[in-house]
């Protein structure tokens, strides 16, 4: 029996008046990678910024409901949402490194959280994010070249790199691949596959496909609700509700 | 919600042409088996010969639909009910295609017989054969009708088959103890009861198919070894 890392109960979100989350009950499993797939506009992308409190930067966005991670409550205005973040690293659809050298890229989060005691220290964790992250071996004579100068797969990994660089528990990715060539795509899902061993990862992703590859447990959303949660290979081959069924065959979207 | 059909139209038609390709495959294969057994019934070698050079066909149709399914696996990567039909569709067609080698090993060994055949085992095994065929063809029906309800039904109508195949295997080997000189015959009439027998665990294993395309859930025969049952009281003590 896992160990559940993060767990919702009846979250609702609210955009002004329309609602895009409908009671979503999910449970996450520690070490596993969950794939939250679905139609454009279903909500699973508004679902995965509620586990880092990132819904908090849009002013009209309300959320309501229980979000528990290693069993303490996110979903209050006591909890202090920079350390939060600091335990929920995030990879977005399109590499968004900052305009610095690559090695600046990876030590910017564990400098401004003080992680790092030392000079030593910092580059100790810098090589080892990238290493964790597959790009060391590529990058190592060239580390305070700009990030923005590598491929976009490369650019990919060094933001996984940044995430893992202030040694968060939880790494959430909102379709890390979409911009991706398949090559680039499959160094990413191999990497997802082997960070699972330390991390929790949650994926967001419009590719049945790499959901299948990738993920331990998938959950699918349609119109803001969570339709059917479930072990990756049971979805896959055989879910339980018609409308599962209808998107991952083509049959509806 | 429209559940039927896929948002690409061409997905459909490939999906139908697959079904189409083994409801064509599956009627060969069981008119191969109703002339086979003609065949035998009137120890006609022309009609047997017609049934041997009919098996080209099923062959051929084998491979095509084989190109089919390897061709939409890599273009469609499908998922739950076309990725369960296509999987079954895969292992349908190979079955079919043994199937067919069954009844064209019926007909080889009675173009080649030359022999006056003991009545009472022929009628036996041409009844067993019958019963096969009629398997074949609800097999089919339960996969034109996509019902698992119908596949299990014929799946377990095996198990008639294994009992007719103990009982003229057993008649058979009496014959042969009582009167050597029909040793040459009997011993073709017990290939041909085996092929019968081999050719009913294939449908089964169709109808496990059909069963697991429909309902996502396998149908396992977990039951003994009825041939190794009955034959075990055989085995020599040392």
């Amino acid at each position: 029996m896992k160990n559940i890392k993060i767990s919702s109960k009846n979250v609702n979100v609210h955009y002004g008046a329309k609602q895009a989350l409908h009671s979503v009950s999910l449970n996450i499993n520690e070490n596993e990678v969950t794939s939250l797939i679905g139609p454009s506009g279903c909500g699973k992308s508004t679902f995965l910024r509620c586990i880092n409190r990132m819904n908090d930067l849009i002013d009209i966005c309300k959320v309501d409901g229980s979000i528990t991670v290693d069993n303490e409550e996110i979903i209050s205005d006591e909890v202090d949402v920079v350390s939060l973040r600091s335990k929920i690293g995030m990879v977005f659809q399109k590499p968004n490194p900052f305009p610095k050298s690559i090695f600046d890229n990876v030590a910017y989060g564990p400098t401004i959280h003080g992680i790092a005691e030392s000079k030593t220290d910092l580059e100790e964790i810098v090589h080892s994010s990238l290493k964790r992250a597959g790009l060391l071996k590529e990058v190592k004579d060239r580390l305070h070249e700009p990030g923005t100068s590598l491929s976009g797969g490369q650019q990919q990994r060094l933001c996984i790199a940044r995430a893992i660089a202030v040694n968060p528990d939880i790494i959430l990715m909102d379709e890390p691949c979409s911009a991706l060539d398949p090559i680039a795509t499959a160094i990413i899902e191999e990497l997802i596959d082997e960070l699972k061993a330390n991390y929790t990862i949650v994926i967001v992703t419009h590719s049945m496909q790499q959901a299948a590859r990738v993920s331990q447990r998938t959950g699918f959303f349609h119109l803001g609700e969570l339709i059917e949660t479930g072990d990756t290979q049971k979805i896959f081959t055989n879910p339980d509700n018609e409308k599962t069924q209808g998107y991952i065959t083509g049959r509806f979207g | 919600m429209e559940q039927d059909t896929h948002i690409v139209k061409s997905y459909d038609e490939e999906m139908k042409e697959i079904n189409n390709s083994i409801l064509d495959i599956g009627s060969l294969v069981e008119n191969q088996l109703k002339e086979a057994l003609g065949a035998l019934k009137n120890q006609d070698t022309e009609l047997a010969d017609k049934v041997i050079q009919a098996d080209n066909l099923i062959d051929e149709k084998f491979r095509q639909l084989d190109q089919k399914l390897v061709l939409i696996l890599g273009k469609r990567q499908p998922m739950a009910t076309d990725l369960r039909t296509i999987f079954s569709a895969i292992k349908m067609n190979k079955d079919l295609e043994r199937l067919g080698d069954h009844s064209t090993n019926i007909a080889k060994r009675t173009a080649m017989i030359e022999l006056v055949l003991p009545e009472k085992p022929v009628r036996d095994i041409l009844r067993m054969g019958e019963h096969v065929r009629v398997m074949i063809a609800k097999v089919i029906q339960s996969f034109v009708n996509f019902s698992a309800e119908e596949a299990k039904i014929v799946w377990e109508m095996d198990e008639e088959i294994d009992d007719e195949y103990l009982g003229i295997l057993r008649q058979l080997l009496t014959y042969m103890m009582e009167d050597p000189k029909r040793i040459s015959a009997c011993t073709n009439l017990l290939y041909m009861v085996k092929d019968l027998e081999r050719a009913g665990d294939y449908v089964q294993n169709i109808a496990e198919d059909i069963y697991y395309a429909v309902s996502g859930e396998p149908l396992y025969n977990d039951g003994p070894d009825r041939e190794w049952e009955a034959i075990k009281p055989l085995k020599k003590k040392k």
